[in-house]
């Protein structure tokens, strides 16, 4: 450990020195008197930024709390850059340098020397067999065993290859992290150690306005985002889109905005990014900036990708890897209105928001390919749904309704369903079938359509049945379970194993004590070909209000508990992780 | 307790109704009251079934349909014989108030329940009522577990809105074959039942 000190110290000075940074000497002294932080315990806790938060692991240490940097970097933005040991720590944010490590309390920011309250901690190394030791001590067993001239065979076994490496975490006190986020850009930090809760406030920022414009022509699409002021921004990548992640500063006015772009399918302008969903196969260039500060324009030529170099999946291991398909379903829609809930909005216009809402997340947070089977207030049939869901492969179909918000019942928070299918056919339900001309059954339109040239049940029909003999009754026959009712039998286990995990997860969250899914046989489920659930959200009552969960800060939290879920079955499909029956990931 | 257990046994088909081999059944005299089993939607999502007496009609039709009528009205007074408890407040009506009875019919031991909803100045031809999808799973295995546990050979029930049968009930229940029973939707009874 003391040689790795030796050249961290030795690469601490030479950048010190690259920078021009003349007082080292009190940092030096310092490390030498400093002693190792003790840690207490380990926790897991959470930073909030406005509505957003994130998990976060941070300890406690006998001078005070120590949070995770990594983690806090990640949500923040900014880049973070390790050592070549692992220890230095290198914080790159809106353009300032602030570097820090594990040995002592000392920081340089900019090339001008700090002091933290409590001397960072790193998570030990794990231990690794040393490979000098190992030989150094074979060779006295093989010269006492003179006679054995073979190697044992478990000695001949081939080495596998190096796993990867989680990189050791960070832990620094709040102070390190005013130092990387200044008051300047807008950061302040407010650790409660009891909840293990840091809130980021970023109030006070400076506003940006901004203006986003689109123009499609010769097979591109070119998108301009126009700032009143330069904005300081990171650009993330992820399969379904482009996120611009605003670093200091908030933008105004939100919204989103759905296009009719063959390349672009929408764009929202949130409050600290602007998140660009691409439609399939498309790809965004690295953008540039334009225009003359203040007012500044950042421009992606967004085209399309060409197929040859997306080779089709074949191997398992490529199958693996195949981008997660989801099909959420906003409930009803059309003139199909749903249920009108106690606030007086109709439910197909909440489920649809709370579908946009989903999407975002689990395209951006979970990088799957999400797929809405109405974008807009559109009548669809029950079947065309799950038929969309089949033809387009799906991995997961997720049907979304809300329930009415009335009385507070069991259930009435947040509510997992699978299909409970309808019984085996009976044996003269088999052999009735060819013959069998039961009711037409209705399509589950609302659009009006004809009635039937029916009057069997009217009153003076009634009279007629009772007054026939039972005998000439007409033969009732049940008609036959068509193959579409039997689609998703062999996909209930999973569907049950899948509304499981949400059903915990949510329940962990908004702490229900009812953390069981529920069967009944609906029919938007059948004819699923891929694990499918329905969640029903609904209001928890805070004091005497009662409060959706699928709204603000609540419905962020909730929606990451249905990510995580999702997240974990797929783990848990593709045998990449072990998951208990109650959701928990061992 | 004995007048309880009177109504318990009448409901289980012991007293007035009784069917045979063929599935035809014989009714208690016009007047007289029949017991039937009505469950009730409860504050728990389960159904609570209960012995009720209805007026006896002159038809097995005419009782089933007086049963779906009477879960249409809602839970009434303390059940059958029981003098003793006040009714349930936790117990609902089975559909909302706005639903009728159409028509009735039975055939074979399939029940044909046409249900209709009172006309608010809508354009739409088949509306039906809007519900969530736990009421509604109640108000579907509300009507069917009554009208096959009150012993009139019932076996299946297809439930239909304005001469039609839908895919589903309102917009969720898979109501597009003959229902069976499910007795899972019932609470476990009490003590007392």
């Amino acid at each position: 450990m003391s040689l790795r000190r030796g050249i961290f110290w030795c690469a601490s000075g030479l950048l010190a020195v690259a920078l021009g940074l003349l007082p080292l000497a009190p940092a030096s002294a310092q490390r030498d008197d400093e002693p190792e932080t003790e840690i207490l315990s380990h926790e897991e806790g959470t930073i909030l930024v406005g509505r957003d938060s994130a998990p976060l692991p941070w300890a406690r240490s006998a001078s005070g709390p120590l949070v995770a940097l990594g983690p806090v970097v990640e949500v923040l933005g900014g880049d973070l850059e390790r050592g070549p040991l692992g220890e230095a720590h290198t914080v790159r944010v809106a353009g300032r340098e602030v570097v820090l490590g594990p040995l002592s309390r000392t920081v340089v920011v900019d090339g001008e020397v700090h002091n933290l309250s409590i001397r960072p901690w790193i998570e030990p190394e794990p231990e690794y067999p040393d490979e000098e030791e190992e030989e150094d001590g074979e060779t006295p067993d093989s010269e006492g065993d003179g006679e054995e001239e073979e190697p044992e065979p478990e000695e001949e076994e081939p080495e596998l290859p190096p796993e990867p490496i989680e990189p050791r975490k960070l832990f620094v006190p709040v102070d390190a992290l005013a130092l990387a986020y200044p008051e300047t850009l807008g950061y302040r930090f407010d650790f409660d150690r009891r909840r293990g809760l840091l809130r980021v406030d970023r109030t006070g920022e400076r506003r940006l306005d901004v203006e986003v414009d689109r123009v499609h022509d010769l097979g591109a699409t070119t998108l301009v985002v126009t700032f009143s002021n330069r904005p300081r921004f990171q650009v993330d990548r992820y399969r379904a889109g482009v996120r611009l992640r605003l670093l200091s500063g908030v933008m105004e006015p939100r919204r989103r905005v759905r296009l009719n772009d063959p390349l672009v399918r929408w764009i929202e302008v949130r409050e600290r990014s602007v998140d660009v969903g691409l439609a399939p196969l498309a790809e965004a260039s690295e953008p540039y900036l334009l225009g003359r500060p203040p007012r500044v324009q950042l421009v992606f030529d967004i085209t399309r990708r060409r197929p040859g170099l997306q080779p089709r999946a074949t191997s398992r291991a490529e199958e693996e890897r195949r981008e997660f398909r989801i099909v959420l379903d906003p409930g009803h829609g059309g003139t199909d209105n749903g249920l009108r809930t106690s606030s007086g909005e109709s439910e197909k216009d909440l489920a649809l928001g709370i579908a946009e809402a989903l999407r975002s997340y689990l395209e951006f947070e979970l990088g799957a390919r999400v797929v809405l089977t109405r974008s807009g207030d559109s009548t669809v049939t029950l079947e065309n749904r799950t038929s969309l869901a089949n033809q387009y492969e799906a991995d997961l179909f997720v049907s979304l309704h809300v329930g009415a918000g009335g009385a507070p019942r069991p259930g009435s928070a947040f509510q997992t369903w699978v299909l409970d299918p309808p019984p085996a056919p009976l044996e003269e339900e088999a052999t009735g079938s060819e013959e069998a001309a039961g009711p037409e059954v209705a399509e589950d339109e609302p659009e009006p359509a004809p009635a039937p040239e029916t009057d069997a049940f009217e009153d003076e029909d009634l009279d007629d049945l009772e007054s026939e003999p039972v005998e000439e009754e007409p033969p009732v026959v049940i008609p036959p379970l068509e193959p579409w009712d039997r689609v998703h039998d062999a996909e209930l286990g999973r569907s049950a194993l899948l509304a499981r995990l949400i059903q915990t997860q949510v329940g962990d969250v908004l702490g229900l004590p009812n953390r069981g899914f529920q069967r009944a046989p609906l029919r938007v489920l059948t004819g699923a070909s891929m694990p499918a659930v329905l969640i029903e959200f609904g209001y928890e009552e805070v004091g005497e209000e009662r409060i959706p969960v699928f709204d603000g800060p609540r419905g962020r939290e909730v929606f990451e508990a249905i990510g995580r879920a999702i997240r974990l079955f797929r783990g848990v499909m593709t045998g990449a992780a072990e998951t208990t029956a109650d959701g928990t990931r061992s | 307790m004995l007048p309880v257990l009177l109504g318990l046994l009448a409901a289980c088909g012991d007293g007035d109704v009784e069917g045979d081999l063929d599935g035809e059944v014989e009714l208690v005299p016009e007047g007289e009251d029949f017991f039937a089993t009505l469950c009730f939607p409860a504050a728990d999502g389960l159904l609570r079934c209960e012995p009720r007496a209805i007026p006896a009609a002159g038809s097995v039709e005419e009782t089933a349909a007086a049963i779906v009528q009477a879960l249409i009205d809602g839970p009434g007074p303390a059940p059958v014989g029981d003098d003793t408890t006040e009714p349930d407040d936790e117990l609902l009506p089975v559909l909302p108030s706005a639903v009728g009875l159409q028509a009735f019919d039975l055939v074979n031991g399939v029940a044909y329940v046409d249900l209709t909803v009172a006309r608010t100045g809508s354009a739409l031809r088949f509306e039906r009522p809007a519900m969530g999808l736990r009421d509604e799973l109640l108000a579907v295995y509300g009507l069917v577990n009554s009208l096959t546990a009150s012993n009139l050979g019932i076996e299946r029930v297809v439930l239909m809105w304005n001469g039609e049968q839908r895919l589903t009930f309102a917009g969720h229940v898979d109501t597009s074959r003959p229902l069976l029973p499910d007795l899972d939707r019932n609470a476990e009874p009490s003590a007392d039942f």
